[in-house]
């Protein structure tokens, strides 16, 4: 997801770049359009007439394209911005999700057998202990979470449980 | 420069800037396209607004090359006009010349 967004922002930085050559373009076409306006020989017949008006919208249009790249230019930088600050986010998150992963395993692994083995020496019921494991079994083999740590729980609960029934 | 070699002048140049202005809207309505299409499924109402710039300024650019086509053709008549005008007064400088040389 972080590598998708990255590249999205990447396109829409090339095309907020992009934009700065085609504003150029588009006010040396309203620039034309004004210059030639002005070498037009003044004149009163419909022709002439229509040649200033036509030139007059040329310019007027022109201008107006203009300034639409310029807004697009804008947002278009800060769309890309935003999609940085997502993209960095999302790695950031990325992170924390795999050491939450690590963590779960090394809970499930480490930290669970120990609780259980301490709690039977101890002299707790076997049979609420191996509820309490699938407790929490049935914890992290939540839809939210199981993908990244079902399967290391699941081994370390069946390990667990396999231990009560031989104790 | 006589009046109707002005004005073919001006027609051939905006000929030349209306074409300029037909490829930049071209191009415009693609990258249009192409932001669509990379923002798809993830646009949002931001997102929208930056297209629309996108297609505005296509539509503009249009809007100008049509102009200067227009006045491409405007002054062509212009130039027509102007060479006519020109021809006339040729030939009535023409007939006063001769008139003055006969007497």
């Amino acid at each position: 997801m972080a590598s998708q967004l990255q590249q999205l922002a990447g396109s829409v930085r090339a095309l907020a770049d992009a934009q700065v050559g085609l504003r150029q373009q588009t006010h040396l076409l309203a620039t034309a359009a004004t210059t030639m306006s002005r070498q037009t020989p003044r004149g009163s017949t419909p022709s002439q007439r229509a040649l200033d008006q036509a030139l007059a919208t040329a310019a007027r249009a022109a201008s107006a394209a203009d300034a639409e790249l310029a807004s697009f230019g804008a947002e278009a930088l800060a769309f890309a911005r935003h999609l940085t600050g997502e993209s960095e986010l999302g790695t950031m998150l990325h992170g924390a999700w795999n050491m939450r992963g690590q963590l779960a395993k090394a809970a499930a692994t480490e930290v669970l057998p120990t609780l259980v083995g301490q709690g039977l020496e101890t002299g707790l019921n076997a049979d609420k202990l191996g509820d309490f494991v699938t407790g929490v079994y049935g914890i992290v083999r939540d839809p939210n979470n199981r993908k990244l740590m079902g399967a290391h729980v699941h081994d370390a609960v069946t390990t667990v449980k396999g231990w009560l029934h031989v104790r | 420069m006589s009046g109707s070699s002005q004005y073919h002048g001006l027609a051939t140049q905006a000929r030349r800037q209306a074409a300029t202005a037909a490829t930049l809207a071209s191009s415009l309505a693609g990258l249009s396209r192409q932001v669509t299409a990379t923002t798809k499924g993830t646009a949002t109402g931001k997102d929208a607004a930056m297209i629309g710039h996108l297609e505005r300024a296509a539509n503009r650019l249009k809007a100008t090359a049509d102009a200067f086509t227009a006045a491409a053709r405007a002054a062509e008549t212009c130039a027509q006009e102007a060479a006519a005008a020109e021809a006339a007064q040729k030939k009535s400088a023409g007939r006063a010349g001769s008139s003055r040389s006969g007497r």
